[in-house]
């Protein structure tokens, strides 16, 4: 099969490794969130912080392989430009979950009793977009007629996103138990989670713009 | 003797490969979907045997054009080869055919044999080569964009697709080139050296398949981006129009131009993707070349022929 399709087919194969990657690092991202929630404390889970970012590191160590593969005329011209800038918005969803670990780790950031449901909520809500990335591209390769299915599956994702941001971030300020300095750094933390289903957005946007111009 | 006359022939050769292998596989090349190199040694391959296996029709048409000896059949070939590599050296996309008939008229009007009847079937099929060629491409455009859309292709199918599609179309134009170009090159020869069809086709062949390796690149680029800049997707479709209008003229034994063909397939996709895509001063350019070819090579045929025999 290789040997008819070429290097596109390898471009193809090692974009769903590299999505694989993503998914074993979101795992661990949700692991560290899920103790961190229970505890307050990402003491546990340094170990983990490290392996989530040796896999961000292997993961753009991929990427730029694919990248150079396709520098290296895999797949029609028109559209090399447009998977490398799909690549550079799917990789900061990777880099998106070391900052926000490490953010929480060296920041030392406590979430208060009452603001937990809603951050579990949203984190939830934001890893969903992971897989909703996967089957989004898998079918940007594989079934391109559903790219435009996935692409809304995933602006719903956002839109359920935002309403939690908005709602936490509505609770904290109506508190008074909480100190003015941790809510603007509370606030930034929901930001920083929320981001990834924005950067979710803008992938399924640049999955649908390539989708069009397949057709010919 | 023989041979140094034959000579001016394979020079002819030489300067239709250079300028007409940009017509196969400019586009390809240019859309950056298939390498230089291979497209060179395609182009040679599948011109000699699109000149062996139906070169012989067209030459054998061009010989009847007119009554040629070997002097002013070495002429004819010097002059129509001394025009389009000039033209090849401006960048311009020039029909050989239009520089042979050119170079005839020279002769003819320097000695009063001309046959005119030959030529208006002739001028008829020049006219109509890039017309053809137009509707063809906007034609195939719409039928293969309607088929590949109904596919819902993904990106590595059409890849795939569109470039075994390259490939193919570019080889067959190549043949079609063979087959209807060659004529331009050694038909001249046909009454007068004393070698058959068969052997002059293919003497022909390797001639531009020389040409094609390593004169070509100039040309190429003036087709597949200066004049309408072409996807993949429309350069399969400049190719396979090019190669079906020469194809056609091939069958019915008139050597036309692949250039004018492949502008005229080019200029078709510009047509469908909206004017403002057409660079009018490369068109005009283009235009200019084409005038100016058959007119340069009637002009040193004259020159010649009347130089040499001293009239």
């Amino acid at each position: 099969m290789k040997f008819f399709f070429g290097k596109g087919k390898i471009v193809e194969e090692n974009i769903f490794k590299y999505l694989d990657l993503i998914k074993k690092e979101k795992d661990l991202f949700t692991q560290c969130l899920e103790e961190y929630l229970k505890t307050n404390k990402l003491k546990h889970s340094a170990a983990k912080i490290g392996s989530v970012h040796s896999y961000e590191s292997k993961a753009d160590d991929m990427r730029r392989e694919i990248e150079l593969s396709m520098y290296n005329k895999a797949l029609l011209p028109q559209f090399r430009g447009d998977i490398i800038r799909l690549l550079e918005l799917i990789d900061k969803l990777p880099n998106k979950c070391e900052s926000i670990l490490y953010m929480i780790s060296l920041q030392n950031l406590k979430i208060p009793k009452m603001l937990k449901e809603g951050f579990r909520k949203l984190i939830i809500k934001n890893a969903e977009t992971f897989g909703a990335v996967h089957v989004l591209i898998t079918s940007l390769f594989k079934n391109p007629k559903e790219v435009q299915a996935y692409g809304d599956k995933i602006d719903k994702i956002e839109s359920a996103s935002d309403a939690i941001e908005r709602e936490l971030i509505s609770a904290m300020f109506s508190s008074k138990t909480i100190d003015k300095c941790d809510r603007i750094l509370l606030k930034e933390l929901v930001l920083e989670i929320g981001s990834i289903s924005d950067y979710g957005e803008h992938i399924a946007d640049m999955a649908t713009i390539i989708h069009i111009k397949v057709k010919v | 003797m023989n041979l140094l006359y034959l000579s001016s022939g394979m020079f002819l050769g030489w300067s239709l490969g250079a300028n007409d292998a940009a017509n196969v596989f400019g586009t390809a090349v240019s859309s950056r979907m298939v390498r230089y190199r291979t497209a060179v040694l395609l182009t040679a391959l599948f011109v000699i045997l699109g000149a062996y296996l139906e070169g012989v029709q067209g030459i054998k048409t061009l010989s009847n054009l007119t009554s040629q000896n070997l002097l002013s059949a070495f002429i004819v070939a010097v002059s129509a080869a001394i025009a389009v590599t000039m033209m090849t050296a401006f960048k311009l996309p020039v029909s050989t055919s239009q520089a042979v008939v050119g170079a005839i008229i020279g002769i003819g009007i320097s000695n009063s044999q001309f046959n005119f009847q030959g030529l208006t079937k002739v001028v008829l099929c020049w006219v109509g080569t890039p017309f053809g060629a137009i509707l063809i491409a906007i034609l195939l455009y719409f039928l293969l964009s309607n088929i590949l859309n109904r596919l819902n292709l993904s990106l590595v199918s059409l890849d795939f697709i569109l470039r075994t599609g390259l490939v193919l179309g570019g080889a067959y134009g190549a043949y079609a080139l063979g087959a209807n170009n060659v004529a331009n090159v050694t038909g001249v020869f046909a009454n007068t050296i004393g070698l058959s069809p068969h052997l002059l086709a293919i003497i022909g062949a390797v001639s531009i398949s020389i040409g094609v390796i390593t004169y070509s690149k100039n040309v190429m680029y003036t087709i597949g981006k200066k004049l309408v800049p072409l996807d993949a997707f429309s350069a399969l479709v400049a190719i396979l129009a090019e190669a079906v209008t020469v194809h056609i003229y091939a069958k019915i034994g008139v050597p036309v131009s692949t250039s004018q063909a492949i502008i005229g397939a080019v200029i078709g996709i510009g047509i469908i993707k909206g004017m403002r895509t057409i660079n009018i001063k490369t068109l005009f350019s283009i235009m200019i070349g084409w005038v100016s070819t058959p007119l340069i090579s009637g002009i040193i045929s004259f020159a010649l022929i009347s130089f040499i025999l001293g009239k």
